[in-house]
């Protein structure tokens, strides 16, 4: 009989969220009555043969649960767990403990299971977050500073800089560039081989960048606005793609 | 750590190789004014895409990937995406098609880039993140081999000088020969020749130096080199260069010569099946002069354009044949509709299509249903019955598709082909919508 549900603690990052739902799954728990972020208290004790909580190299946790979802769906599932971590919706964890049970009972068609509540919202915050990720793929700026590194910021309305980094990483394999989101005050550096996270980011950008930085910023505004067929004009077409929060990173808007 | 983990959590080991940078240019006004005048002389190109590439395809390069779905990087105030640095090599040109803004008997202020200029832009512009990469073509400013081969020499000091692996779009100009095509292919992702006008005769009427042989010769080489490196991947040979692996894809203008919609889908089908192209792009005509070659200057006829692309949508994605859509002869596609709901108007013992039951081919034909819509449909019905609500759920646009569709307990209401007709119009989109999503194909 499984065991009597409980509030779940982990660490508050998705590795950590993953190695907990690993011990829960190994030991057929229950659903969790509710997660909760912390290191201690009242919950199911997620870590009890973990050294060090949320640090996926070493922990035989979160391969029992990368294990345990290879054939509900691999590396589909998580990266759509991932998506669902990243909406910072407040039910998150909730809604990836019931994807990761629908998979497991019902592979990979589960979680297409459209006409079910959780699974339409957990489709949609999927959508939400490639989707805000697409889009900053595209509308991230970076400008060049003084040592050579290419730094943008921005404000996206989900933290999808873990996903955003990973493409810049294939695209720029052997640049030094930093992204920092502005919302959630943080960033990560990749220095041409490791990702870090950054400690500090640029006070005074006039002073910050490099001579030729304004030439080129020059050059992209005078392309950018040749491109506008004046007939076809539709300002409302273009705010309709361009959302607020992205404008005012655009050196072409300016 | 197995390797769905090690997907999510990458650790990067090895030597750290010292940043990439390359010697470019820092321009000054001059080459800003220069990129002005010839992003002006390109601006009537509509393709912007920088899809159809696999991301392994220039695994190490030293700086850009393609991205397989294509990313928009800004989009200008008429509504378009901007992709790509799309740009002519010069507006220089010797040839006088009645159309077009850079034809030599028009008076605009002329460029024409060096080949370290338009180098140092590209990559710049790519670090910064304002491009995919680059879309080049050029007027002909010499013969077309001449133009030809400057155009290739850039894209191969993008790729072979500085390791580039952004996306190349080149165009092909009309009348150059072979060799220069093939080795245009062997660097760009994409080429494209436009196509221009929908018939010979117009053709000779306003672009008297172009000929459709010149136009359609590089076209079916293409098609077979392709098909050759196709052939040979499959025979399983290791290292068959990359030829073009996002295709080739042409321009047609609409609204500057009497043809009907008829001619151009007509001509857009025998291009898709025949010559394998990726994509058609209709570009609405927008007058660039008095030449008195154009018979008529009337506005750009954007919603006929935007009608345009919806029916070139249903030849490549929803099973129909030109024969179906295409309007009578002479005739311009409806403008009240979209060309499916045209013509399930004219199909109503077709319908209603049983949600629950039909096979796909039959759900694509529903108004209101898209692909991905007919997608979820399919899916869902492993685990239940759908119903009317589930369909909104699913995002099925409900306005239209109520009259075609049953599922569960509805039954659509009966419909007089006129009556319908007259209130799916009044229900129509607001003009500013029309234009959505058109340019942004991923
Ligand atoms: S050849 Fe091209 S650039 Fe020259 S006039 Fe004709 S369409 Fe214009």
């Amino acid at each position: 009989m499984n065991p009597d549900p409980k509030p779940a603690v982990y660490d508050g990052t998705f590795a950590g969220w993953c190695a907990a739902c690993g011990c829960l799954l190994a030991k057929a728990s229950a659903a969790p009555l509710y997660w909760r972020v912390g290191s201690d208290g009242d919950g199911e004790d997620l870590f009890e043969n973990t050294e060090v909580p949320g640090r996926p190299a070493d922990d035989s946790n979160l391969n029992l649960f990368f294990t345990l979802l290879e054939p509900a769906g691999g590396r589909k599932l998580v990266y759509d767990l991932l998506c669902v971590f990243l909406s910072e919706a407040p039910d998150r964890e909730t809604l990836m403990f019931q994807m990761v049970q629908v998979s497991v009972a019902l592979g990979q068609r589960g979680r297409r299971w459209h006409s079910r509540p959780d699974m339409r919202r957990a489709g949609m915050l999927i959508d939400r977050v490639r989707r805000e990720a697409h889009r900053s793929k595209g509308l991230l700026r970076f400008v060049e500073l003084r040592d050579g590194t290419l730094y943008a910021r921005y404000a996206p309305s989900h933290d999808v800089t873990p996903l955003v980094a990973g493409h810049f990483r294939r695209r720029m394999p052997r640049q030094r560039w930093a992204i920092h989101d502005e919302v959630r005050h943080y960033g990560v550096v990749w220095d041409g081989a490791a990702f870090h996270e950054a400690e500090g980011f640029p006070q005074d950008m006039a002073e910050s960048l490099t001579e030729s930085e304004s030439r080129y910023q020059a050059c992209w505004r005078a392309f950018f606005r040749e491109l506008e067929i004046p007939e076809r004009r539709n300002l409302r077409l273009q705010r309709h793609f361009l959302p607020e929060r992205f404008r005012k990173y655009l050196p072409e808007l300016d | 750590m197995n390797t769905v983990a090690s997907a999510i959590f990458p650790v990067t080991s090895g030597p750290v190789s010292p940043p990439c940078r390359i010697n470019t240019l820092i321009p000054d006004d001059r080459l800003e004014r220069k990129l002005g005048i010839l992003a002006q002389s390109a601006r009537y190109d509509v393709s912007c895409v920088s899809s159809g590439v696999s991301g392994a395809a220039l695994r190490h390069a030293a700086l850009g990937a393609p991205a397989r779905s294509g990313i928009c990087h800004s989009w200008t105030a008429d509504g378009r995406c901007v992709s790509l640095l799309k740009v002519l090599l010069s507006n220089a040109c010797v040839y006088d098609c009645a159309y077009c803004a850079n034809r030599c008997s028009a008076n605009v202020p002329r460029a024409t880039f060096k080949v370290e200029e338009l180098v140092s832009l590209t990559w710049e512009f790519y670090r910064r993140n304002y491009i995919e990469g680059l879309f080049l073509s050029s007027a002909i400013w010499s013969t077309p081999d001449r133009t030809m081969e400057a155009m290739v020499r850039v894209a191969e000091k993008l790729r072979y000088g500085h390791g580039f692996g952004g996306y190349i779009h080149l165009k092909v100009i009309p009348g150059a020969s072979l060799e220069w095509i093939v080795r245009a292919g062997r660097v760009a992702d994409r080429l494209s020749i436009n196509i221009e006008l929908p018939s010979e005769r117009s053709l000779g009427m306003l672009c008297p130096q172009k000929s459709r042989a010149a136009i359609l010769t590089p076209m079916l080489r293409i098609r077979d080199t392709l098909v050759e490196f196709a052939e040979d991947r499959g025979k399983g040979f290791r290292h068959v260069p990359r030829f073009a692996p996002a295709g080739q894809s042409t321009q047609l203008v609409v609204g500057a010569t009497p043809e009907g919609d008829d001619t151009i889908l007509r001509l857009s089908d025998a291009l898709y099946r025949k010559v394998g192209l990726r994509r058609v792009f209709y570009s609405a005509y927008v007058p660039v002069g008095d030449d008195r070659r154009i018979p008529v200057l009337a506005p750009p006829e954007k919603l006929r354009e935007h009608r345009l692309y919806q029916a070139d949508w249903l030849l490549r994605f929803y099973g129909f044949t030109v024969e179906e859509i295409a309007p009578n002869e002479g005739e311009k596609l409806d403008a009240r509709f979209d060309p499916k709901t045209a013509w399930a108007l004219k199909h109503p013992e077709y319908f209603p299509v049983d949600v629950n039951r039909d096979d796909r081919e039959r759900l694509l034909r529903v108004p209101g249903l898209g692909v991905r819509n007919v997608n979820r449909i399919l899916q869902a019905r492993h685990f239940g019955s759908i119903d009317a609500a589930a369909l909104r759920r699913m995002g099925v646009v409900w306005r239209r598709a109520r009259y075609f569709v049953q599922c569960g307990d509805y039954r659509p209401p009966r419909w007089h082909p006129e009556q319908l007709a007259s209130r799916l119009a009044d229900s129509g989109q607001h003009p500013e919508q029309l234009e959505l999503g058109l340019f942004n194909e991923s």
